[in-house]
């Protein structure tokens, strides 16, 4: 089974929004958040999708949307497959799939501290690798980290004298550092 | 015997304790950072760390010297706190790389914490991005000559400040509790009466 024949036998039954062929081995197609449980549950039933390796979301906040990209993998055909869906920024909640993708849990586990995605039917969402952080979900574009770090901590201070302070020659230093006495 | 003899006696018994202390020095790496890989070149025969007698050590309670290599996740620090308060003392700390200074280039990140020295007392800092094994050694002998002349003393530092440090540490990770009793300690070893 080639991947467009894959494809093809997706869109036999459901609606698929837009295909992007990345090589003969990889695809990543856009389908309907409504149509995403379905798609998995064929894909795994039907075509020998057992493994999924990765769920992976961006923030395109221009847009207003998550993108949530379920990589799915065969390993009869060494197939790897992206089902890719936008969910609403606002409202961002979609139904956990670990009944169909055991993994799963962990992915969205990450996801949900990450990007702040409500998993719903998830029991596992507690806090999974920022142990100590109490903020907003980092990876959200709008929070700035910039502005976070500048609150949070302290500088050191740059002394352009630093050298002669230290006592330092000219003729111990090389290259570019001689200018800065 | 007089009391001046006395004294001069402790001082020169100090001076012998300092001189071979200085010779046999255990270090801990904690090797978070990628400027960990620095350090098997160092160790191994090409640089050959032990001629000047620091050798690696396992466990922070049988450990002299606490490496930090690279950056500090929030998560880090607190691991690296309660390694550093598992060490007796005397104990030193190295921090390995510009992450150990101001960030490095991990400046804007959330997580990445910026000065070590506001957490831990460090006694020297190896810059660079990353510190090539040269600079390690150089590093090191220059510990070595501070514990030799009786100036590499940032420890004390953190039994006498233990207030100052604390403070920035719960600022940053919240409340948590370690299990050494920094003033009892402080009384053991004379710093504090």
């Amino acid at each position: 089974m080639k991947v467009s024949e894959i494809i093809y036998e997706i869109k036999k039954h459901f609606d698929v929004l837009s295909i992007d062929e990345k090589n003969e081995k990889y695809a990543q197609i856009e389908i309907n958040e409504k149509d995403l449980r379905n798609v998995l549950l064929h894909c795994k039933h039907n075509m020998n999708f057992i493994h999924l390796s990765a769920i992976s979301s961006v923030d395109y906040i221009k847009d207003n949307k998550f993108s949530l990209v379920y990589n799915l993998f065969s390993y009869k055909e060494s197939i790897l497959l992206g089902i890719k869906i936008l969910i609403n920024r606002e409202k961002a909640e979609i139904a956990t799939i670990n009944d169909i993708y055991h993994p799963a849990i962990f992915f969205e586990r990450d996801i949900h501290e990450m990007l702040g995605i409500n998993f719903i039917g998830n029991n596992h969402l507690e806090k999974f690798i920022l142990d100590e952080w109490d903020g907003p979900p980092p990876m959200r574009k709008d929070f700035d980290t910039l502005e976070y770090v500048n609150d949070t901590f302290d500088w050191y201070e740059y002394d352009p004298e630093w050298a002669k302070k230290l006592g330092i020659k000219k003729e111990d230093l090389a290259g570019e550092e001689m200018e800065i006495l | 015997m007089s009391n001046k003899k006395i004294v001069d006696q402790k001082a020169a018994w100090n001076h012998v304790y300092r001189r071979l202390n200085k010779r046999s020095l255990w270090m801990l790496h904690y090797c978070t950072g990628c400027g960990a890989v620095e350090l098997p070149p160092t160790m191994t025969s090409r640089w050959d760390m032990s001629r000047f007698g620091v050798a690696p050590m396992v466990t922070p309670r049988q450990a002299d010297i606490l490496l930090i290599t690279g950056y500090l996740a929030k998560k880090s620090l607190k691991r690296v706190i309660l390694t550093y308060e598992q060490m007796q003392s005397p104990k030193w700390v190295v921090g390995f790389g510009s992450c150990t200074i101001n960030g490095g280039m991990y400046w804007d990140s959330y997580s990445t914490i910026k000065q070590l020295s506001e957490y831990i007392p460090v006694d020297i800092y190896i810059a660079g991005c990353m510190p090539q094994p040269e600079a390690i050694i150089h590093g090191f002998n220059v510990l070595l000559d501070k514990i030799n002349n009786g100036t590499a003393n940032a420890w004390k530092d953190y039994y006498i400040n233990y207030k100052k440090y604390r403070e920035n540490q719960v600022k940053v990770l919240g409340e948590f509790v370690t299990n050494t009793d920094i003033e009892k300690e402080a009384r053991y070893y004379g710093v504090v009466k």
